[in-house]
């Protein structure tokens, strides 16, 4: 018989956090906005496996882990409001623009921030999900653990206060 | 209508599920510059470096600084109990397989009992039925000590130990009766065979056999069909008077001094067990035998 391999040896666990920690990472931190939460949050889901790992099939760990981190963000923070404050990064620089036109810009990017934050939890992290994990609803719907109907139904519907919010301030 | 259109297109194209058509109308829609606008910016969001290696050295010290839950020594080892619970079983499950069923009546009572395999049992006063449940069906084995009357089912050899001796029968119906002074049993359908130390009797419909404690012993014929006393009626055949007087003390409770008569003499007719004194009157009368009560529990016989 081929030997299973149990998230019980530590290689194995290693690889396993290698594997999943920086997606858990952002998913805890659409959900919450917090980095330090986030990370408390993946530190306790790892422990959290490694003290079951007899139970874990290592098919099923990331399942867990996602599965366990959300369980741990519903416990602490599901009720309080959250501020997102996402960072920038990989920003064109736009050298050849005008004055007026990267004002608008970051007048744009600011919306469109504060926009998502007042996204639903829910919402939020699907677009997110999608947006900067680059992730099919097919792997969202996965990971959320829900029918991927409803990540599209509700995508559809943080794309719509989207829309409607940063409509006012697009200028064609 | 067609901003749900849109959208729904819109969500589609984040999915890069878009056909080549739908692409096309899609770019046609005046809010394509924003839906390009809101995707891309969105893209370039990101999120905060996320420190692997901290965050593993954290995992690995909460991980090492957990206490290793206290071992917790048995006080009896796991087995023990199952151990015990099933030795415990095993001495129930023993007693209960078994048990003994051991039925009594006292005077004046009658007890109908069914046995396991629906054969049916009548004890008349004073007597006691032991039989054991277990494999009943094929050891079908009673004792009994007073008297009975058997219905018995079809079925393998159906046998009443008695002091006197075994009667054992299949499928019938008979009346054994050790009180007193005889071993007395009717047969009133079937067949029964009588074995006592010194006879071997095999009875038939109509036939009863009696063995006094003087060791003679009667092949007498029975007209009833039943045993009378079931019905309320102790009835005797050509019987010595000794064994009626144990019946009335058996059904009455009471004590019937006899030194003063002839208690050999043969009595044939029946008793009440409703009524003491009507009982005694149809017993004693036509054998001219006065009755005195000393008290409610002694009666004296007196020759006229």
């Amino acid at each position: 018989m081929e030997k299973v391999e149990s998230v019980c040896e530590e290689n194995v666990f290693n690889s396993v956090y290698k594997k999943h920690a920086k997606a858990l990472y952002n998913f805890m931190y659409y959900k919450c906005g917090d980095v330090n939460k986030a990370e408390d949050f993946v530190q306790e889901s790892y422990v959290k496996l490694w003290n079951n790992c007899a139970k874990v099939v290592i098919e099923k760990a990331k399942a867990y882990l996602f599965t366990c981190a959300n369980n741990l963000f519903l416990n602490h923070v599901a009720h309080q409001k959250i501020v997102l404050r996402h960072q920038k990064s990989g920003v064109k620089q736009y050298t050849n623009e005008n004055p007026e036109f990267l004002l608008e810009e970051k007048e744009f990017m600011a919306k469109l921030q504060q926009t998502i934050s007042e996204l639903p939890e829910d919402q939020r992290t699907i677009f997110l999900l999608n947006r900067i994990d680059k992730k099919k609803y097919r792997e969202i719907s996965e990971i959320q653990g829900v029918a991927m109907k409803t990540v599209e139904k509700k995508m559809s519907l943080a794309l719509k206060y989207l829309e409607k919010k940063l409509d006012t301030i697009h200028k064609v | 209508m067609e901003t749900n259109y849109d959208n729904e297109l819109f969500t589609k194209w984040l999915n890069e599920a878009l056909s080549p058509e739908e692409l096309r109308e899609f770019e046609k829609s005046p809010k394509f510059s924003l839906y390009q606008k809101i995707a891309q910016k969105s893209r370039e969001l990101d999120t905060p470096e996320f420190n692997k290696e901290k965050v593993f050295k954290q995992i690995k010290a909460q991980l090492s600084a957990q206490r290793k839950p206290t071992e917790v020594k048995r006080l009896f080892p796991n087995f023990f109990f199952s151990t015990a619970a099933s030795v415990l079983l095993l001495i129930g499950a023993f007693f209960f397989l078994n048990r003994n069923t051991n039925h009594t009546t006292t005077y004046g009572e009658q007890l109908t009992i069914t046995l396991p395999d629906g054969s049916e049992v009548i004890l008349n006063a004073n007597s006691t039925l032991n039989y054991k449940t277990k494999n009943w069906a094929a050891n079908r084995v009673l004792e009994l000590n007073g008297e009975a009357y058997f219905k018995v089912k079809k079925g393998s050899d159906f046998v009443v130990e008695t002091n006197y001796g075994t009667v054992s029968v299949l499928g019938t119906q008979f009346n054994v009766n050790t009180k007193g002074a005889a071993f007395e049993i009717k047969c009133f359908e079937g067949k029964v065979n009588v074995k006592t130390s010194n006879h071997n009797r095999i009875l038939t419909q109509g036939k009863a056999f009696r063995q006094l404690k003087d060791s003679t012993v009667e092949d007498y014929n029975i007209q009833e069909t039943f045993p009378s006393w079931t019905q309320g009626e102790s009835t005797f055949n050509s019987a010595p008077l000794s064994q009626v007087i144990i019946a009335l003390e058996h059904q009455y409770n009471v004590k019937i001094d006899a030194v003063n008569i002839d208690n050999t003499q043969k009595f044939t007719g029946s008793f009440t067990h409703s009524n003491l004194n009507i009982a005694l009157q149809t017993v004693f009368v036509p054998l001219r035998i006065n009755t005195s009560k000393i008290n409610t529990r002694n009666i004296v016989l007196i020759k006229q």
